[in-house]
C-alpha cells in the first residue's frame, strides 16, 4: 500500500482542488491519499463523488487533513 | 465520510446574476451623479444623491452579498443549497425593481417609486425565502454564519422600513423627516452593510490572504453589539435626539468599527501572501476609508448646523467614504476572487487532474480589475471632495468615474464565465504530492 502526501496549506482555491485531483491519478488499489488543508475541502466532494472515490475529512489539532482512496471493487 | 451529493454545489445560474450584474448599480449610480441638476448638495437626501446611494447600496452592494451569500454559505459554510428557481426569480424581481427605483429617484416619480419599492421589496421577499435555506442550515454556526444572519434580519427590516417611508411619500401617511430617513439608513448601512461585511471578512480574509498565526479579538462579539446599536440607532434618530446625543451614538459605533478595523489589520498582517495584488490593495485601501469614515461619522453628528460646510456635507462625505471605499473597495477584493473562482469550477473543475486547466487568474484581465479598482478610489475620494466642497463638477466627475467602473466591472466579472483563458496569467507550479510509504 502506498501513501500519497499533498501539502496544500498556504495556497488560495483552487490550487488545493487542483492538485489533489491531479495525484488522484498515482493512486494505484489500495493506495489512499492524505491531503493537509487549511479548510475543509466541499466543493472538492462533489467531484470525488463523480470519480468514485471515498474520502475522510478530520480537523484534529495538527490542522485540517482529507483522506481519499477507493474502495475495492465488490 | 462521503455524504454529501454533488448538487449541494449552487448552479452557476443561481449566484451569477446577482454577481456579475451587481457592479451594473454602481454604474446607474454613476448616471444619476453624472446628470445631477443644480442644488444637488444642498442636503443628504436629494433626488440625485438618493438615486445614487440605492444604486450603490441596493444595486451594487447588496446584489453582491446576496450572491456571495448563497455561495459562502453553501459551499463554505456547510449550509443546503437554495431553491434554484426561488433564487432566481428573486434575481428577476428585485434587480428590475431596483432598476426602476434609481430612476424614480432621480426624476422623482414618486407613483414610480412606490410601484418601484414594492417590487425590489418584493424581490427581496424572495431572495429571503431561497436564502433561508443554508443560512438556518448550516453547521458549525460560526461568528460569520451569525452575522449574516442577522445581517439578514436587518436588510429584511431596513427594506420594509424603506418600502413604508416610499408608501408614506406617494400617499402623503407622513412626513418623511431627515431623522426618519436617518434611521432607515442607519439600519441598512450598521444593520445590514457592516454586519454581513465585517462578519463575512473574518472567514475571506484569512482564505483569499493566506492568513497564519494571527487570530482575531472581537469576532464573536461584534456581530451582537452592531446589530444591538443598529437597533438603538433605528429607534433613537426619530426622536431627534440633541447632537451631543448623537455624537454619543455614532462614537460607540465609531468604536465598534475601530475594534472590527484593529482586528482586520491585524489579519492582514498576518498574511503569507505578501506578493501585492488587487486584492491586497484593495483591501488595505478599504482599511484607510473606513478609519477615515470613523474619524468622519461623530464629528458631522457633533458638528453645528450653521458652521461651515454644513453638519449635512460632512454626513454627505462620510457616507461616501462608508459606501464607496470602505465597503466598495471590499467588494471589489472580493468579487475578483469569488467570482472568477464560481467560473471557474463550473467551467474547469470536471477536467481538473484529468487535463491542464488554467488557474483563475487567467480567466479575467488584471488591467480591467486594477482600472476598475483605481476608478471605485478615485470616485470615492472626488465624491468626498463634492460633499465637502459643494462644487458640482467635482460630483459629476465622481460619477463618470462610477459609471466606468460599474460597466466594465460587469463585463470583466461576465467574461470570467464565456472568455478563453490566457495562459501565463496564474502562480507558478509547487510540487504536487510526495510519496511516504510503499
Amino acid at each position: 500500500m502506498m501513501q500519497i502526501v499533498v501539502d496544500n496549506r498556504g495556497l488560495e482555491p483552487p490550487q488545493p482542488m487542483v492538485r489533489i485531483l491531479q495525484a488522484l491519478g498515482q493512486l494505484g488499489p489500495g493506495d489512499e491519499l492524505v491531503a493537509l488543508m487549511d479548510r475543509e475541502p466541499r466543493l472538492l466532494y462533489a467531484e470525488l463523488e463523480r470519480r468514485g472515490y471515498t474520502w475522510e475529512f478530520t480537523a484534529s489539532e495538527d490542522g485540517p487533513r482529507i483522506r481519499i482512496w477507493r474502495e475495492p471493487a465488490p | 465520510m462521503n455524504g454529501i451529493n454533488p448538487s449541494a454545489v449552487p448552479p452557476a445560474r443561481v449566484v451569477a446574476p446577482y454577481l456579475v450584474a451587481a457592479p451594473l448599480g454602481l454604474a446607474m449610480a454613476g448616471v444619476a451623479l453624472l446628470t445631477a441638476p443644480e442644488g444637488t448638495l444642498d442636503g443628504p437626501s436629494t433626488p440625485a444623491l438618493l438615486a445614487a446611494t440605492h444604486g450603490i447600496v441596493l444595486g451594487w452592494l447588496t446584489m453582491s452579498i446576496m450572491g456571495a451569500t448563497l455561495q459562502l454559505v453553501t459551499s463554505v459554510l456547510g449550509g443546503r443549497p437554495p431553491a434554484a428557481p426561488l433564487a432566481m426569480s428573486a434575481f428577476v424581481l428585485y434587480a428590475a425593481g431596483v432598476a426602476l427605483l434609481v430612476g424614480a429617484f432621480a426624476d422623482w416619480r414618486l407613483p414610480l417609486l412606490a410601484a418601484a419599492g414594492g417590487l425590489a421589496a418584493a424581490g427581496l421577499a424572495c431572495y429571503l425565502a431561497a436564502a433561508a435555506r443554508p443560512l438556518w442550515t448550516a453547521r458549525p454556526v460560526s461568528p460569520e454564519l451569525t452575522s449574516l444572519r442577522l445581517a439578514h434580519l436587518c436588510l429584511g427590516a431596513t427594506v420594509a422600513l424603506g418600502l413604508t417611508w416610499a408608501l408614506a411619500l406617494r400617499f402623503g401617511w407622513f412626513a418623511v423627516t431627515p431623522a426618519l430617513v436617518a434611521a432607515h439608513a442607519h439600519l441598512g448601512i450598521i444593520g445590514w452593510l457592516a454586519i454581513a461585511i465585517t462578519g463575512v471578512t473574518y472567514r475571506l480574509l484569512p482564505m483569499f490572504g493566506i492568513v497564519r498565526g494571527a487570530t482575531p479579538r472581537f469576532a464573536r462579539q461584534l456581530p451582537g453589539a452592531l446589530a444591538a446599536m443598529a437597533v438603538v440607532a433605528c429607534a433613537v434618530y426619530p426622536l431627534n435626539p440633541p447632537p451631543l446625543a448623537r455624537a454619543g451614538l455614532e462614537a460607540v459605533l465609531a468604536a465598534l468599527g475601530g475594534a472590527w478595523l484593529a482586528d482586520a489589520v491585524r489579519l492582514y498582517r498576518g498574511r503569507l501572501r505578501r506578493k501585492p495584488d488587487l486584492y491586497s490593495r484593495a483591501t488595505a485601501g478599504s482599511f484607510l476609508f473606513l478609519g477615515a469614515a470613523l474619524a468622519a461619522t461623530p464629528l458631522a453628528a457633533a458638528w453645528p448646523a450653521d458652521a461651515p460646510p454644513g453638519a449635512h456635507r460632512i454626513v454627505t462625505a462620510a457616507g461616501v467614504l462608508v459606501l464607496g471605499g470602505w465597503a466598495g473597495m471590499t467588494l471589489v477584493a472580493n468579487s475578483y476572487k469569488i467570482v472568477p473562482f464560481i467560473a471557474w469550477y463550473h467551467r474547469f473543475s470536471a477536467r481538473a487532474g484529468h487535463e491542464s486547466v488554467p488557474g483563475t487568474a487567467e480567466l479575467y484581465s488584471r488591467h480591467i480589475a486594477h482600472a476598475v479598482l483605481i476608478l471605485v478610489a478615485f470616485g470615492t475620494i472626488t465624491g468626498a471632495g463634492a460633499a465637502l466642497s459643494g462644487s458640482l463638477p467635482a460630483l459629476r466627475a465622481a460619477g463618470a468615474a462610477c459609471t466606468v467602473a460599474g460597466l466594465f466591472a460587469t463585463a470583466s466579472l461576465a467574461g470570467t464565465f464565456v472568455v478563453r483563458p490566457v495562459p501565463g496569467r496564474g502562480p507558478g507550479p509547487r510540487p504536487a504530492a510526495h510519496t511516504v510509504g510503499t
